[in-house]
């Protein structure tokens, strides 16, 4: 008989899954795919299947249950268009990092920059985004992903490469 | 070198398995600089979303029913019993659904009155002699409602908000602050903030904010201005601005419990202006004289008859 705490279908322990992963998860769809309304809706449909399939998924698994879920839901649903990403700053920016050689001009930088993170492939711009926004280890998401540690890190360094490229290539960066 | 060059020494840095000293040595210096910024700025980003967090309670709410069959092993005469109890189970919940799934909000002749819905943050103000109904259970998922009459809606973003009514006319919301008027012969959408889409078997428009149609039965939809940034018979009057008389109509109908009989006259013509709620006389004077109309008033029933 299995009969054990850690258990989804325990309400504290699906709250717990739900309070560390919604925004992930929902983040990840948007990064993935560029419509956030549609990003929330599939993200609170992968938790209801959770829900659902609580006595089949392991807590370890949870997570990659729901990124699997969400990923299927929104293929399944997705016109291919094109992906442009906005963000909103968290605070107001401390301008404690600032460089001789540079000057930037936040607002623009932060709209350039916001077109060229659209601009990465989505590979790319999924795992870029997933570790510096959420924060999410590489190992983690090689797991979400289903890739190699190795391939992360080739996107990891591969995107930050392009974005200083493209943001050079606008003259964002004055000498 | 060639060793650092395969470990990605960039990857390893945004991991902190670098520090900036470093990384610093293997990369130009400018470089550097501009790596940092770009990695300064995204950390301090976040999605871009005033989106509410998912309601979890609901979530659990929601599909409770399911929770209730849990596999157990069982031997036979457990078995039958128990199938025997489900087929009951199943047979309560039907007509338990039927009956205590669905709300519906009406109001009376000349009443007002507001609504949260399910959701707890969305809202309906229904407008006099009015009604929408609304599946309780289906809303974590659907938010789905069907109006009768009049409304304004604020909506809180989450899953789609669908409003339909008769004649396969439906406005879906992406979220946002909407007005419908709706009876068989017209209808009328005002988008106040955000977006909505108008649909119905013949023609699909997106209206965003300060654009509304009319759509008077059998005709093409066409878009138009709004200036008002609240419906005006939330503030206790009429206002008009180039709707069809038989909207018009419709409306003093609903706000003093009138039949209007109006075949003697044009209900396409356009009026602008006003009438006040609660002083029935001044109403008429107000909507049908600019139009030349005459009106009789025999009990409830209100003949138009036109002198041009």
């Amino acid at each position: 008989m299995k009969k054990d705490d850690n258990s989804i279908c325990i309400e504290k322990n699906f709250k717990k899954v739900y309070t560390e992963q919604a925004s992930p998860l929902r983040n990840f769809l948007y990064y993935k795919f560029g419509d956030f309304e549609k990003a929330n809706d599939h993200a609170q449909e992968a938790f209801i299947r959770l829900w659902n399939n609580c006595a089949k998924v392991e807590l370890e698994k949870a997570r990659s249950f729901l990124f699997t879920v969400a990923k299927r839901l929104f293929l399944d649903d997705f016109e291919h268009q094109k992906v442009v990403l906005k963000f909103s700053e968290k605070q107001p920016k401390k301008s404690n990092y600032e460089s001789p050689d540079f000057i930037l001009r936040e607002k623009e930088f932060k709209s350039e920059l916001e077109t060229a993170i659209s601009n990465l492939s989505e590979k790319q711009r999924t795992v870029f985004l997933m570790n510096r926004i959420d924060n999410i280890p590489y190992k983690e998401i090689a797991t979400i992903q289903e890739i190699s540690i190795k391939t992360v890190e080739k996107h990891m360094s591969a995107a930050l490469k392009q974005l200083k490229n493209n943001l050079e290539a606008i003259g964002i960066f004055k000498i | 070198m060639t060793n650092s060059e395969q470990n990605d020494p960039l990857a390893q840095w945004m991991d902190g398995r670098l520090s900036d000293e470093e990384v610093k040595k293997l990369i130009p210096s400018t470089d550097f600089d501009r790596y940092q910024a770009i990695l300064n700025q995204i950390s301090n980003l976040e999605p871009d979303a005033t989106v509410p967090q998912i309601d979890v309670s609901k979530i659990i709410a929601s599909s409770n029913k399911n929770k209730n069959a849990k596999t157990i092993a069982l031997n036979s005469t457990r078995f039958y019993l128990a199938i025997a109890a489900s087929i009951a189970i199943v047979i309560g919940f039907f007509t338990l659904y039927q009956t205590s799934n669905t709300l519906e909000y009406s109001t009376g002749i000349g009443e007002v009155s507001n609504i949260i819905l399910p959701d707890g943050k969305s809202k309906v103000y229904l407008a006099a002699n009015s009604t929408v109904s609304l599946d309780e259970s289906l809303w974590p998922l659907k938010r789905h409602l069907t109006l009768t009459g009049r409304a304004y809606f604020e909506v809180e973003k989450g899953t789609d908000f669908v409003v339909s009514m008769s004649g396969g006319n439906q406005v879906r919301v992406l979220g946002t602050r909407f007005e419908i008027h709706h009876a068989s012969e017209f209808m009328n959408v005002i988008c106040f903030e955000g977006k909505v889409e108008t649909s119905n078997e013949n023609n699909k428009l997106i209206l965003t904010q300060n654009e509304s149609i009319t759509a008077l039965k059998d005709t093409p939809w066409e878009k138009t201005r709004s200036t008002s940034v609240k419906p005006s018979w939330l503030q206790g009057s009429n206002q008009f601005t180039d709707a069809p008389l038989i909207q018009v109509i419709n409306a003093l109908e609903s706000e003093f419990g009138l039949v209007i009989d109006y075949q003697g006259i044009n209900i396409n013509q356009r009026f602008t202006g006003y009438f006040p709620i609660g002083n029935q006389d001044l109403a008429f004077q107000l909507v049908f004289e600019p139009f030349g109309i005459q009106y009789n008033l025999t009990e409830n029933k209100l003949v138009l008859t036109s002198t041009q």
